[in-house]
């Protein structure tokens, strides 16, 4: 296990240890950690944006009610992850069910698929926002200095460690979280006059 | 400062910062709107980096959670106890078992030592009551018994077990 592993999973097991003797507001802080991955995890299952939201909200929730039961025998993340993917896999079983009822109701199937079909699509202005986000961040990427790029890339792309990409790019580790920072303030500022 | 707190932010999401300012980082982005803002984008950034396609969250998604969960009863689980504490409980355990034993050890000890074992003869002889429809042992076979089972009856009460057992080693 390395170190950065170390550092999150010594926090989660605070932050479940404060939750199960009282403090609600430990699991705000494991909320605002891992929003971002789990709702990607259930987008991958729910692809309506806002129903993906909804069973992410949901897969929360559950585990708040399951967490006096959580022994810490895994780590945190993979436990939510479970969480999450069986509340993605329920969610899609009970619509199936739902759109069933509803096609025995309308004789047109047709109508229904298509019904589907746009079930699973974002709004056109939805698409269209994620569409200049990502052009956005790629085009920021391909203007910052090499340093900064390798550095994020190696990161981001390829998943090493600080301590790796220090060894890589033979610098001190300190030298790559400043890259690493730096690369993200400056995509940051041409992403941040979009999302507002 | 504030770039500080962004490099924080950085290291956060990439699990690269120690659990204790992790902690203090995150009860700050639970108090700043601006800085949990900042968190999304960052969040944002790495997802489009990383699987080439993204979505935005609502900006309320945490307060929604955070709502629901206030109607949640709260939980109240014993804390672990600390391994120093149980440690100090086994050994003053063990520490009252140890005097307890020696206790009751040194007062046998003493009871032996002044008492022969005749001596309480008369009070067992005082709480028993005999029973008249046994016929009494002889003598003679009390003393036979005596001398070839190395036993030492503590009376002449019938059915009483003997109160001691000696060792017939060296016996004369």
């Amino acid at each position: 296990m390395n170190e950065q592993t170390n550092h999150s999973e010594d926090l989660d097991q605070d932050l479940v240890r404060r939750v199960q003797q009282g403090d609600k507001s430990a699991f705000d802080l494991l909320v605002i950690k891992y929003q971002h991955r789990i709702v990607h995890l259930v987008n991958r299952y729910v692809k309506d944006a806002h129903e993906a939201q909804d069973v992410a909200q949901d897969t929360f929730i559950k585990a708040y009610r399951a967490l006096a039961d959580f022994r810490g025998e895994s780590a945190f993340y993979t436990w939510l992850y479970r969480i999450a993917i069986n509340t993605a896999k329920n969610y899609l079983l009970s619509r199936t069910r739902r759109h069933s009822e509803f096609e025995l109701e309308i004789q047109d199937a047709e109508q229904v698929e298509n019904a589907l079909q746009l079930k699973d699509m974002d709004t056109p202005e939805d698409q269209l926002m994620n569409e200049q986000i990502v052009e956005v961040i790629k085009l920021a990427i391909e203007k910052l200095p090499e340093e900064m790029r390798i550095a994020i890339t190696l990161r981001e792309f390829e998943g090493m460690s600080y301590e790796e990409i220090a060894e890589a790019m033979d610098c001190p580790i300190g030298t790559v979280r400043s890259r690493i920072f730096r690369a993200r303030e400056a995509i940051d500022e041409k992403l941040q006059p979009l999302l507002n | 400062m504030q770039e500080q707190v962004n490099e924080k932010i950085s290291l956060l999401i990439d699990d690269e910062l120690q659990s204790d300012k992790a902690l203090s980082l995150l009860r700050a982005l639970g108090q700043d709107e601006a800085l949990k803002q900042r968190l999304q984008r960052y969040q944002l950034i790495s997802q489009v980096l990383k699987n080439d396609n993204c979505y935005v969250l609502d900006s309320n998604f945490a307060d929604k959670i955070h709502q629901q969960i206030s109607y949640e009863p709260t939980f109240m689980l014993p804390g672990k106890k600390s391994s120093m504490m149980s440690f100090n409980w086994q050994k003053a355990g063990l520490a009252l078992a140890a005097s307890i034993t020696l206790a009751v050890v040194w007062v046998a000890y003493r009871v032996d030592s002044q008492k022969t074992p005749y001596a309480i003869q008369p009070a067992i002889a005082t709480n028993m009551q005999q029973p008249n429809n046994v016929v009494p042992l002889n003598p003679h076979f009390n003393d036979y018994l005596q001398a070839h089972d190395n036993a030492v009856y503590s009376s002449d009460l019938y059915r009483v077990q003997p109160y001691a057992r000696v060792v017939g080693y060296q016996q004369q």
